[in-house]
Formats: C-alpha cells, structure tokens, sequence
C-alpha cells in the first residue's frame, strides 16, 4: 500500500500531463497538476529547512569533526530565514501604498443606500456569463422579469471596471446597460476625481485634501451613522495640516507654489511650507520643477555665454563644440511648439455610445463603434513665423507669445493651452545641463589614446542646478513620507534596496557565488591539461581539434593563416573552426540529443507503467 | 396577350437577378475549426468581381470580415485584403484582373459556446464600411476532443511509446534481450568496495534539480543499486540534495535499499540530508566536505551545470574513484575528462535497467532503439528529400529521380 498509493499518483499526474497537450478538454488538468506538484515542493521546503537544522545543530550538540562550519551554517541560515520572513527594513510597497490618498475602512455591508445604484438589463444575460474579478464584490445580478435582469452596483464604478465588464460581451444592450452603470455608479459632481471607493480593500478613499465645499458634500452625502463615522474620519485624515522649517528643506530660490495645489502654503520670508493633506507622486514631480528656470527661457546669447564659460573651463575638441552649438537653437525651440500644437491639432477619431450603436442599428445602418476623425488643424506660415520671431527675440514672457498668436488669422482657441503647457512642461535649465554632462562625459570616455574626465570646476558649472533641483525632489519624497499613511506595512519585497535581506544577499552572498564561481577557471585549466595529453590516437584527434578551435577564436591564431589566398580560404583556420563546431560538434550534440530524449520519453512510460519502481526503493 | 407573357416573364426574370446580382456575387460562410479548444471559427468569403458594378469597385479600398455577437451587432474585425480597381485596359497583360477574390480567415479567442455572427465588408476610401454579405444564422465554436495542430508529435509519441511497450510485452512473453556492457554501471561494485576496503565513505549526488527532472529520477534509481552494494559491504553512503523533494524521495530509496539487502540496522538517515537550494552554495558545501573528508567514491548521477567541472576536479584531487552521467551534453566533456566513468546521455536513463536485469526494463531499452531506428531513418529521408527540393528549385532537373541521381554523383565526386 505504501508504495501502491505514490505510484498511483504519479501514473494519474503524469498520464494527465502526457495526454493535455492534445487534449483541449484536458488543458486544465495539466495545469493543475502542475499546481499540486508546486504545492507539495513548498511544503516540501520546510521539510528540507527542518532537517537542516536537524543535522546541523546534532553536529554541533556532539561537536563533531567540522561542527564549527555547522555552526556557520545554522547561524547564516537563521539569520537569513528571520530577515527575509520578518522583512526587515523593507519599505512598504509603492503601487500598494496610494501615496496622496488617505484611506478609511467601510465596509460593502456598511454602504449607505445613496452609494448603491440600479440599471436594468432589457435582454438575457450574455452567455457564458461570468462577472469579472475586479467587480466581483460589488455587482449583483438578479433576474427581473422575463428576458431582463438588475445590475446593482456597490460603492463607485472605476475606470478599470468599466472595461473590465465591457469586456464581457459586445452585445449593445449589454454595452448600454454599462454605459447606464457608469453614469449613475459616480460620487457627486464635487467630489468626483476626490472621493473613491475601494470594493477590494472595503476602503474609502480621498486624494489629497478636501476643501469645505467637497467636506460639506462628502458629510451630506447620507445622513446614515457609519457613513458620518467614516467620513469625518477621513476627512480628518485628509486635512491634517503640518509646517517645515525651509531651512531643512533644501528650498530652491527659484521655487514657487502653483496654482493648482491650494493646500500647500509658502509664508512671505520663505522660512516655513506648510502642507495640508497627503502629496501623490504627481505632485512631488509638479512641486519639484514649479518655478525652476526653463531652456524656453534662454535666448542665443544666454546659451553662447554658457558655452563660453563651458569652453574657460575644459578643453574642447572641435566635435564637443560643434555638438554643444547643436544642442540648442532657437529653431528648435519653435519647432518643437509647432510640433506639439500640430500633434495637439491632430483630428482624432471620437467613440460611439453604445446608444447610438443601437441607433445605428435600428437605422439598419453598418454599427460602427468609431467615428470617422473629423479635419486636422495646422500651425499656418505666418502662426509660425510668430514663433520663430519670438524665440528669435529677447522678449521672454510667454503671455506676449500668445497674444501675438491669437492676432493671427485662424488660431484656434484650443491651442492656447498647448502654448501654456508647452512653456510649463519643458526642460528645465538644470536638467539640460545634466544631459550636457553625460554627453561630455562620454565622448571624454571614448577618448584616443586615454579616457578623460570633467575637471572639477566644468562638473560643477553642469551639475549645481541639478543637485539642487534632486536635493529639491529628496525633501519633498520625505515631506510626502511624513504626510503618509502606511495601509500595509509588510506589502514590500523582502527583497527590496536596502532592507536587511538585500544587504546579506548583495554584500555576503553574491561575492561568495561569484567566488565559487570563478574557481571554475582554474579548474577548466587543470582538466584541459589532463584531458589533452596525447595518450593514444583518440586523445591526439581530441588534442589536435582543441587547438584548432583556441586559434580559431584568438586573434593570433587568426593571424597565423591570413596569409592564405582567398581560393584557399576553406583552409583558414577560424574557417575550419566554423566547421568543426557546427558541422562535427553540431551532429556529435544532436546525436546525444536524440538518445537522451528518447530516453527521458521510455523512462518516463516505464514510470507511469509501473514497469521501473525503483525510485521509490526497490521492487520488492 | 399570349405573345406578351414571354416578355414579362423575361422582364421579371432580369428584375429578380438584378436584385440578387450582390446576393449571387458575394458568398460568405462560416463553420466551427475543426480539431480545435472550441476557441476559433473559420470564416470563407468568395467575392465574385466580374459579376459587380465597375463605378462600385473603383470606390472601393478594402474588403474586411468581421465578427459580432449578435445579429447586425457591433463588428469586430479580424481579416483585411487590401483592394484596388485596375481597369481592363490598364491591366499590364491586356486582360482584365477582375477575377473571384477568395478570402479565407480564421477569427481566434472567441468565446467558448457562444454565437457568433460573421459580416463582410467594404471599405470605401473615406473609411465608410458597407455590407456585403452576412452570415444567415450563427455559428459557435465547438470545443473538440483532439487538438489537430499537434498531430505529428502524437505520431512521432504513439510511435516510441509503442514500441517500448511492444517490447516490454515481448520481454513479459520470455523474449530473450541482449544490452551491451556499460562500464560506468559495471564501476559501481568496484567503487564502493574500494570505498569499503579503505574504511572511508561514498558519496551520491542525485544532481541540482528537483523530482520532476527525469534525470533525477535516473540518479535516484542508480542510487537504489548503490545504496545496496553498499549495504552488503557495510559501508556508509552519504546523500547530500539541493531539493528536499529530493532528499526525502532519497531516503526512501536508500532506506529500502538497505532493508532488501537485509541489514535495515544499518541505514542512518542522517546520511541523506538537505543542503540548500543555491547552486554555488551547494557546491560549496560538497567541495569543502569531499576536502575535509576525502570520501573514497563519489557518484555524480543526475542533473548537473556549471558545478560538474568543480565538483569533478575537487574528487580527482582528493584520489576519488569518481562515476558520473548527466543529461545536459554542455557538461559531458567535463564529466569524461575528470571522472573515471562517465555515462553519456541515454546511458543514464538505461543504467535502472542495465542494473536491476528486469527483462522488461530491458525490453524498454530495445523499444527505444526502434524509436532510433525511426529517427534515424526520418532524419536520412528527410535530408534527401531537403537535397532534391533544393536542386529541383534551383537546377530544375527534368525528374525527382535525376535529381536523386545527381546529388549521389556530386557526392561520389
């Protein structure tokens, strides 16, 4: 019986493994096999880990010969084990933590009735109908009457839901009834793109703060008890307020606070920042270039002057010259706005509702879900030449830009915003001066007869910007950490930069691996040495073939027959080695291949037959 | 009046095929793939040409299939043929090259049991879509029992599989086999009564991959053979895994070993231990211990990387009588230049039955050799018939046989 029931299981999972491939019915199965055999190897690691303590810490308590290295062993192992199970000194994960959201718990049982919305489905349901993961929680469908069905939504729709249940059928009332869910299953309209619901976490979520208007809004919105509960809570989350000294901040003179973030304050001597609500990533990369002078601000003479001072400080060969003119004109910059209000003019196809599908429909027309794209709109000769001529001259307020353009016969009203954020989007100065320093950097590597670096005073002219601009960023990461609040503090890779288990993993294990590793040199020494002495005729083929294929593959030996003419270059030596390795070596491989697959495949069958049992001991 | 009828029936006639001209023209149909997961359909469209208004075709750019879920739906397209109206008296032979367009496609990752609903269109140049042809009912994918795309594999597998057990059934019915000497397998009593008679240990390693590598298996089997002589001799045999799967299938096996050989006192489980899953880690462990302790057998069976030539290189420097047989052939040439015995490839899976004599393991062994055969000869037709296509195309010999006749010459030359 004991050898009955594993033999049994391996002939069951390995003829279903065998058959799934050609069986579409069975595909399943042979995945799950699969699983199973996973399952049991993860159990089978704590066996492995179990015994290894076993024999480990036996050696030790006997102080057997070489217990010392036992000891080794079972501490490296402990050591690593807690690490790595306890992460320590992981940082929660990112794309787990929302960062510039505050979270509440609410419960789908808990949701107030004014958070749960009703569409009817008109038809039966798709078939074969399964509601998707991500909604799973959230919709109930229940049959109506006849041939139509309630789709009942829990908490907000979210993008990806949308999608993810218009994926289910492409039939238009289906689509229709979605569209429907989508319009209804939404927060109020001051608290759209603010207030979130998370069906998976059972959260409620605010990004950022909230102002009174949306406060008010999110209070009313039921006048339900656990609602209120849960509201205030998050608003009280959403609305801390806390202050930090500029000095420790690494402020930039340039900085300024945008207009957008109303919930972040500067006081007039610049001394204090003061934050109300969580920051989000976006925010931390708006904040760190708001106000940071841009290459749109520099003119021809700005940018000779900086070359200039570049040139005082190294010397550059004609090239670096020539690329550092290149990389900046003033024609670049007109081009690169007509370019964007070009692509912004682009005429992009519109969608069609699923109810105007079903118009179309009725119609009897072909149901198309795409409009046709309607006229592009062009930056005209003269719009361009404005901008050229703007770029051209000294004047530097983009505001003039656009006034001039909006002169111009036939500017469109919706270019307007692409100047603006044209202007607000490009590079900053620093940034560009960064990308100088690498480009310098690398001809300087690539240098004949030596490599070169940057003298000390050119990295500095390329770099202060830049260091102050990432400085800039750094504190800001920190402010957002210390206006955050952890959701899952073990939800970061045991692995992640930094922790404890990425510190034994980098600084103890790799170089020990890399150790072992590259003793195999000296060992491929010592066994060519051994395996090539000339002992008899097959050892003289072998000794004869290796050397061929070491002068075929070292310049050297190349070299010796470079004298041959091209009639006879069959005889050059990287020539035979071509042909020693994929005509000999190639068919000596495929013929081992062979045996070893036919092999594997009659080893196998006697497995599953019962035939060959001795894996599991012996026969008898 | 009755001179009339002839004339309206004619009339009605040409108003009735008028009507039908687009009907008759355009043909659409769609039928389950066959021999498929019940995930795809296949669509056939014959557009007859000739048969359609000139002013109709010029406007004209494309011709696409579509699919949709119900009738008139909303289509979704996977098949285009690009189209463009060249008029008979352009057409660079002089003729026209209106002739029937067949368009054959296959609409894939549809779902399983669902009607499907196919139209055929027309793309003018502005982008309008107009219908040719739809399908008159719906079509579903049918989920079939074997999948046809791999047809050949099942052959070449239901060959091998055959005859191995067409022999092991030969072997069953006292059929007498004959396996040549494999010298690796016949080292296995002298390297452990060398072990034996210099009071020093054997050491096995099953390789670096876990219980559903085949060439652990193999190693595992060998094991069992070891594990015995070595119970018989009374000598210690130490099992260090990089799996625990492994270990524990080991422990089993050597354990058994030692119960058939009668002497169950004397197998110690602390013997077959786990090490540890990393490569270099593993490699460390053993080459260390084989320093430390000089083991005077060492046993290299299964599934072996870059590990081997370190493994190997360290039991020759320590005097080990060393066997060794992996599947991987990267790492045969090191195996046969530092061990004694090496089994190269189908060695390895043959050595379970060289060693247990089993007439019907043996039988498998022979099975296999007819699935040599068969390769042998499919690789030997196969290259001529490559060689001939080859000429054909390129010296267009008059017949299949010249050609044969002339590649044979060329290699006597």
């Amino acid at each position: 019986m004991k050898k009955t029931v594993p033999i049994l299981i391996t002939a069951l999972c390995g003829i279903v493994l065998a058959i799934s491939p050609f069986l579409p019915a069975t595909v399943s199965w042979g995945e799950t096999a699969s699983v199973w055999f996973d399952v049991l190897a993860a159990i089978a690691f704590i066996l492995g880990g179990g015994n290894l303590l076993k024999v480990h810490f036996s050696k030790v308590n006997r102080k057997d010969d070489g217990w010392a290295y036992s000891a080794i062993i079972l501490i490296a192992f402990l050591a690593t084990l807690a690490g790595g199970l306890f992460k320590v000194g992981v940082p929660p994960a990112r794309d787990q933590e929302f960062r510039g959201k505050s979270f509440v718990a609410l419960k789908l049982a808990e949701l107030p009735d004014e958070m749960i919305s009703t569409v009817n489905l008109k038809v039966e349901l798709p078939e074969p109908f399964e509601i998707p993961a991500s909604v799973k929680r959230q919709l109930i469908v229940t049959e109506n009457r006849k041939d139509s069905h309630l789709l009942t939504f829990k908490g907000w729709i979210q993008p990806f839901q949308i999608s993810d249940l218009k994926d289910v059928s492409k039939k238009l009332e289906w689509l229709r009834a979605i569209e429907e869910l989508a319009e209804v299953a939404v927060p109020p309209a001051e608290l759209q793109g603010k207030i979130t619901y998370y069906g998976d976490h059972q959260s409620l979520s605010a990004a950022g703060m909230l102002d009174e208007q949306q406060s008010t809004a999110l209070l009313a919105l039921s006048e339900d008890a656990q609602w209120k509960t849960a509201a205030e809570q998050l608003l009280q989350q959403a609305n801390q307020t806390r202050s930090f000294e500029a000095a420790t901040l690494n402020l930039p003179t340039w900085f300024v606070v945008p207009d957008s973030m109303s919930n972040l304050s500067l006081n007039e001597d610049r001394s204090q920042l003061t934050l109300a609500g969580p920051l989000s990533d976006a925010q931390i990369e708006e904040l760190s270039r708001s106000g940071a002078p841009k290459i749109t601000a520099w003119r021809v003479e700005d940018y000779q002057s900086f070359v200039h001072q570049l040139e005082q400080q190294i010397e550059m060969t004609k090239e670096q010259t020539v690329s550092l003119q290149k990389s900046f004109t003033v024609e670049m910059l007109a081009e690169n706005l007509i370019k964007e209000l070009n692509l912004a003019g682009t005429a992009k196809a519109g969608e069609y509702t699923a109810k105007q599908m079903l118009e179309q429909k009725e119609k009897g027309d072909v149901v198309q879900a795409v409009k046709p794209a309607g006229e592009s709109l062009t930056v005209s000769d003269a719009q361009a030449e404005v901008i050229l001529q703007f770029f051209s001259s000294d004047q530097v307020a983009q505001e003039q830009l656009l006034s001039q353009l909006q002169q111009t016969e036939a500017w469109p009203e919706q270019f307007d915003g692409v100047v603006a954020s044209y202007f607000q989007d490009s590079p900053s100065q620093a940034d560009f001066k960064a990308d100088m320093f690498e480009l310098l950097s690398a001809t300087y590597e690539g240098a004949i007869p030596f490599p070169k670096t940057l003298s000390p005073e050119a990295t500095e002219t390329l770099l202060a910007d830049y260091r102050t601009e990432r400085l800039w960023k750094r504190s800001l990461n920190q402010i957002a950490d210390q206006m955050h609040q952890t959701k899952y503090a073990w939800s970061g890779a045991y692995r992640a930069n930094g922790s404890f288990f990425w510190w034994l993993y980098e600084y103890a294990f790799k170089p020990l691996t890399a150790t072992m590793f590259a003793l195999l040199a000296f060992y491929v020494a010592s066994a060519a040495f051994r395996a090539f002495r000339a002992k008899n005729l097959e050892a003289i083929l072998l000794l004869g073939t290796a050397f061929i294929i070491l002068a075929g593959r070292t310049p050297l030996g190349v070299a010796m027959t470079s004298w041959l003419p091209e009639s006879l270059s069959l005889l050059k030596v990287e020539n035979i080695t071509m042909i020693v390795m994929t005509v000999f070596n190639t068919a000596g491989n495929r013929a081992i291949m062979i045996g070893i697959a036919l092999g594997i495949a009659s080893t196998s069958l006697k497995i599953l037959m019962g035939v060959d049992r001795s894996y599991l001991g012996s026969d008898d | 009046m009755r001179n009339r009828i002839p004339g309206l029936l004619s009339l009605l006639l040409l108003l009735i095929m008028s009507s039908n001209v687009m009907a008759e023209s355009v043909r659409l149909e769609a039928s389950d793939t066959p021999m498929d997961a019940g995930t795809s359909l296949e669509v056939k469209a014959i557009i007859d040409l000739p048969m359609m208004e000139t002013d109709q075709l010029k406007q004209w750019t494309a011709f696409l299939i579509q699919y949709s879920e119900e009738p008139g739906g909303l289509g979704k397209e996977f098949a285009r043929q690009p189209f463009e109206y060249i008029a008979p008296e352009s057409a660079s032979d002089g003729q026209t090259q209106l002739v029937p367009l067949n368009i054959e496609a296959v609409a894939r990752d549809l779902h399983k049991k669902r009607p499907y609903y196919f139209s055929l269109m027309a793309e003018t140049e502005e982008g309008e879509l107009i219908r040719l042809a739809e399908t008159t009912g719906s079509v579903t994918p049918q989920l079939n029992s074997f999948d046809g795309s791999k047809t050949t594999l099942f052959v070449v597998l239901a060959g091998v599989c055959g005859s191995v057990i067409l022999f092991v059934l030969l072997a069953r019915g006292g059929a007498i086999l004959h396996i040549r000497p494999i010298a690796g397998l016949q080292a296995v009593d002298e390297a452990v009564g060398r072990a034996t008679e210099m009071g020093r240990s054997c050491l096995f390693i099953p390789g670096i991959q876990d219980m559903n590598d085949m060439q652990t298996i193999a190693g595992i089997n060998i094991l069992s053979r070891v594990a015995k002589v070595a119970a018989e001799y009374d000598c210690d045999v130490e099992v260090p895994t990089s799996r625990s799967l492994v270990m524990t299938a080991a422990a089993e096996t050597v354990q058994s070993a030692f119960l058939l050989a009668g002497r169950p006192d004397g197998f110690n489980p602390d013997l077959i231990y786990y090490v540890t899953d990393e490569q270099f880690g593993f490699v460390a462990y053993l080459t260390g211990k084989m320093v430390r302790e000089e083991p005077a057998a060492c046993f290299y069976l299964g599934s072996f990387y870059a590990e081997s030539l370190i493994l190997a290189e360290t039991g020759n420097a320590v005097g080990a009588i060393q066997v060794a047989g992996t599947a991987q052939p990267s790492q045969l040439p090191f195996f046969v230049a530092a061990c004694d015995y090496t089994l190269i490839g189908e060695e390895l899976f043959a050595a379970s039955a060289y060693l247990s004599g089993s007439p019907e393991e043996l039988g498998s062994l022979k099975g296999q050799d007819i699935g040599k055969i068969l390769g042998a000869l499919a690789m030997l037709i196969g290259s001529i018939w490559a060689t001939i296509s080859v000429l054909q195309s390129s010296v267009e010999p008059e017949s299949t046989v010249a050609s044969l006749g002339q590649v044979l010459v060329s290699l006597i030359w």
